[in-house]
């Protein structure tokens, strides 16, 4: 951060509406990652030396780094490989496959995780198979067939296959938003489809990837379920570490600003490149692009190819619950409860998604308006919820809120209410919301405003009559994304819940720290299922957006 | 859209502020609610008073914290002691004094001013394959698990579980912590294979052939015997035997679940009520029949099948010194790289 950027984050002679409107609101979002930076340098000396003395943080470190690259590259591949099939070529059965290719985003990777283990462990499935192949004569040893999924490959097989949709979403949009002018003229050039490729098509979406890709690795570093699952030493065991066995919730804290560094790292990475790809400008028009047909053989390939994806992030593991649900449909199973936990969670979690949409719009509108450079700083920090381990973030969110509880002499407290949850909610997934509404706004030319302003529009009406219908698909989709995150949510969930209230993701969750597959799989299937809906509203607006 | 979003948000904005009837109590409870419910219910029909639980996990302690003076909770019951101290320690709980409840709880297993007593306990306990491990050739104490003859043979949980945790503070208490560190270490090299997994888990292993010995939870044990849903756990739990460990010295490490009064209690009477009804000879006998654990009460009997075990002697070392020790305990587990 350079001198005159650091004056410019208090712009006290340039202050305008704006600024201020930016800066409350980003305080309002980041009231708890503050409070948590204060605990994290008043942290317990003791478990920080402890940790450095055993070098257990340079392995926290390395393991998350590792998890984060692996699974960002491999989601990266799957992710535009899709895309881009999806947006040039032609296959049979590609408008189901294309819609398929989201489910893995409603699929929580700790479901996947336990479902995998089940498949692949002894006496499940896979070694069932391996002991026929042997009864039948084949010379294989079926023990030695058993894939270990609980280390670091592992779980970048699980996080990749459950988070690719993120990347597959943005560089559909951003293949299709490509000239077909370009393609043409490489071809004439005779350039062959690998240099296309990887010449033409990869370069005008890198920012879509790294926007994706981005949004991946902050996925996992706050991924707890699967990492617990397998005990993967990563940063956010180290901190369930500090906080349970050290009792040192400043440790815990100080941990996690780790991993806040890494987020911020990425994010600047991010944006520089996006900065630098500002020159491409993009075309609005959509044509169809459609340049290759796979028919036959080939195209059944490529079909199956674009199938597997969805096969092992979805499909599969939507059999093992589905048949663990229907064995365990026959008995008593308490219907009634885990129907008040699903509407529980549906309201709450729309609520945190309609919160969510209107700040991230306010703060987006406020930087589009101001000509304050250093409002778009703000705008960032109000993003840094996504990079706390949910854990302490749950922890930090009840720090402000106590507090302000002991100084009110109310009845009603913050604490403990299903508001300071959805709030926990939106600080936890408001960057999602912010990243969609950004593309969303960057869309809107200025010359339309100009336009409209000439036509004596007010601000206010520049935002009812021009921004808001361009905004509405995106408005959905960041919706969308919050409302599904929003459901699989566990940490906050967890700790921040008014007392007695029971959620669906917690009720999944009970049985599944008992390793009870069978007593969590209808509530799962229920989870599951509630989130092909709003996929399936995103895919209808997805699809709108594309005239051909 | 508007108006039902607008009665959406009315709805949930009510349920924000819910009150409490008078006279229910509250309890936040970090066993899960389905293992705990049945009993909840015994209270609530002999005595008529309603018993809320709240389930959480980590960061009790900043829940309650954040909640101050208005804390909805009467009271926190645990499935480890250190936990409870936690709790303890920050002055979170009041102090009892109940004679009821003290005759049936000996005094190392509750808090000396009665902050938190013990509902139930649970042993620690090696389990072998009973095909593979002769009965006088098995490991007698935590200490043999060391022994090289084991190599490539044990499976345990993460060593960062509260009860691999538990276990090790104990050796520190007993042995040091250099030696404690040198068994962990030689445990560690005795693997079978990468912690992983629950207890459970460590069970259908040996089964499976991947070790021939492992570390787990009593509990567990009978949970398996009786699984009728998933019936291939009784298999698991037919392939082993089960060894109490240490009995010719300090005894079995054994864990507690239990339960501390808070000091913001709305309503410590019935609170106690329900103490001294998880103590009564029905909820014991029933605690120890559901959940297959040993009832603190001295004279209720354990499960048939807890008892067909054998009886045993425990580890009589101060629950407070293990809670103590689990940060150092934590620390071995980093230096030997346990979990890697």
């Amino acid at each position: 951060m350079t001198k005159r950027s650091i004056k410019n984050l208090f712009p006290l002679k340039k202050c305008d509406g704006w600024v201020f409107l930016a800066v409350a609101l980003t305080l309002f979002i980041i009231l708890p990652i503050l409070s948590l930076f204060l605990k994290a340098f008043t942290a317990d000396q003791t478990v920080l030396k402890d940790w450095w003395k055993s070098g257990i943080i340079w392995d926290y470190t390395w393991r998350t780094l590792t998890l984060m690259g692996g699974v960002g590259f491999l989601s990266a591949v799957i992710g535009v490989l899709m895309a881009w099939l999806a947006a040039y070529s032609r296959f049979p059965f590609k408008k189901s496959l294309e819609f398929m290719a989201l489910f893995p985003f409603i699929m929580p990777a700790w479901i996947a995780a336990w479902c995998w283990k089940d498949m692949l462990d002894y006496s499940g499935p896979w070694h069932n198979l391996m002991k026929k192949l042997a009864n039948l004569g084949l010379p294989i040893e079926p023990k030695n067939w058993i894939i270990p999924l609980d280390n670091l490959a592992g779980a970048i097989f699980i996080l990749a296959f459950s988070t690719f949709p993120y990347v597959y979403l943005l560089c559909r949009t951003a293949f299709k938003q490509q000239s077909a002018s370009l393609l043409e003229t490489a071809r004439s050039l005779k350039a062959t489809n690998l240099q296309i490729f990887w010449s033409v098509s990869l370069p005008l979406v890198r920012p879509a990837l790294a926007a994706g890709v981005l949004i991946v690795m902050m996925e996992v570093l706050n991924d707890f379920g699967t990492v617990k699952y397998f005990s993967i030493a990563v940063l956010s065991l180290g901190i369930e570490d500090a906080w349970v066995n050290r009792a040192s919730p400043g440790a815990a804290a100080a941990l996690s600003m780790l991993a806040l560094l890494i987020a911020l790292f990425l994010v600047s990475g991010e944006q520089i490149s996006r900065n630098k790809m500002r020159s491409f400008a993009q075309n609005e028009t959509y044509k169809n692009i459609e340049a290759y047909h796979f028919k036959g053989i080939k195209g059944a390939v490529i079909s199956f190819l674009f199938f597997v994806p969805v096969l092992i992030g979805f499909i599969l593991p939507f059999i093992v619950v589905f048949s663990a649900t229907l064995r365990r449909l026959d008995s008593d199973y308490n219907w009634a409860r885990i129907l008040k936990a699903t509407f529980t969670s549906l309201s709450l979690a729309l609520l945190a998604a309609l919160f969510a949409v209107l700040i991230a719009s306010l703060l987006i509108w406020a930087a589009k308006n101001s000509k304050n450079p250093s409002i778009h700083l703000w705008v960032r920090f109000s993003s840094l919820g996504y990079a706390i381990p949910g854990m302490v973030l749950a922890a930090a969110i009840l720090i402000p809120a106590g507090m302000i509880d002991k100084a009110l002499p109310w009845g009603i407290t913050i604490v403990g209410s299903s508001a300071l949850l959805i709030y926990g909610w939106v600080v936890r997934f408001l960057s999602l919301a912010i990243g969609n509404m950004d593309a969303g706004f960057s869309r809107v030319r200025a010359s339309m405003v100009d336009a409209g302003r000439s036509m004596g529009l007010n601000p206010w009406g520049v935002l009812t009559q021009i921004y808001t219908p361009l905004l509405r698909s995106f408005m959905l989709t960041a919706g969308i994304m919050v409302f599904i995150d929003s459901l699989k949510e566990l940490a906050i969930a967890l700790l921040v819940r008014p007392f007695n209230m029971e959620l669906l993701s917690l009720y999944v969750w009970q049985y599944g720290s008992l390793e009870q597959l069978e007593e969590a799989a209808p509530g799962s299937l229920i989870l599951i299922s509630v989130g092909i809906i709003p996929v399936f509203i995103l895919w209808r607006r997805l699809s709108q957006v594309q005239p051909k | 859209m508007n108006r039902y979003l607008l009665s959406l948000l009315t709805l949930v904005s009510l349920s924000a502020f819910t009150a409490y009837a008078k006279g229910e109590v509250n309890i936040y409870t970090l066993r899960q609610p389905e293992l705990l419910e049945p009993i909840l219910e015994g209270f609530t029909k002999e005595t008529g008073i309603k018993v809320n639980a709240t389930w959480v996990q980590d960061g009790i302690l900043a829940r309650l914290q954040a909640e101050g003076d208005k804390s909805p909770a009467d009271a926190v019951l645990t499935v480890d002691v250190s936990r409870l101290s936690e709790i303890a320690s920050a002055g979170l709980f009041k102090d009892t004094q109940n004679e009821a409840i003290e005759a049936k709880v000996p005094a190392h297993l509750r808090h000396p001013q009665g902050q938190w007593y013990t509902l139930t306990k649970r042993a620690r306990v090696i389990i072998t394959s009973k095909e593979r491990v002769a009965k006088e050739d098995a490991p007698k104490s935590y200490e043999d698990l060391a022994d090289p003859r084991w190599e490539g043979k044990i499976c345990t949980r993460s060593g960062k579980h509260v009860y691999n945790i538990g276990v090790i503070s104990s050796m520190i208490v007993a042995h040091g912590n250099e030696t404690a560190k040198e068994w962990l270490q030689a445990l560690k090299d005795n693997r079978a294979r990468k912690p992983s997994g629950n207890d459970r888990a460590q069970a259908r292993a040996v089964f499976e052939g991947i070790c021939d010995v492992a570390l787990i939870n009593s509990y567990y044990l009978g949970k398996m015997a009786t699984n009728e849903k998933e019936t291939a756990q009784k298999d698991w739990y037919e392939a082993i035997d089960v060894i109490f460990p240490n009995q010719e010295d300090r005894g079995a490490h054994v864990n507690i679940s239990g339960m501390g009064i808070l000091k913001t209690a709305k309503n410590t009477e019935n609170t106690e009520k329900l103490i001294e009804y998880l103590l009564s000879d029905e909820a014991q006998k029933a605690y120890a029949a559901l959940n297959f654990e040993f009832p603190v009460v001295a004279s209720i009997e354990p499960d048939p099948l807890v008892k067909s075990w054998g009886s045993f002697k425990e580890d009589q070392t101060d629950l407070q010194a293990i809670a103590d020790n689990s940060p150092q305990a934590s620390q071995l587990v980093d230096e030997t790289r346990f979990d890697f």
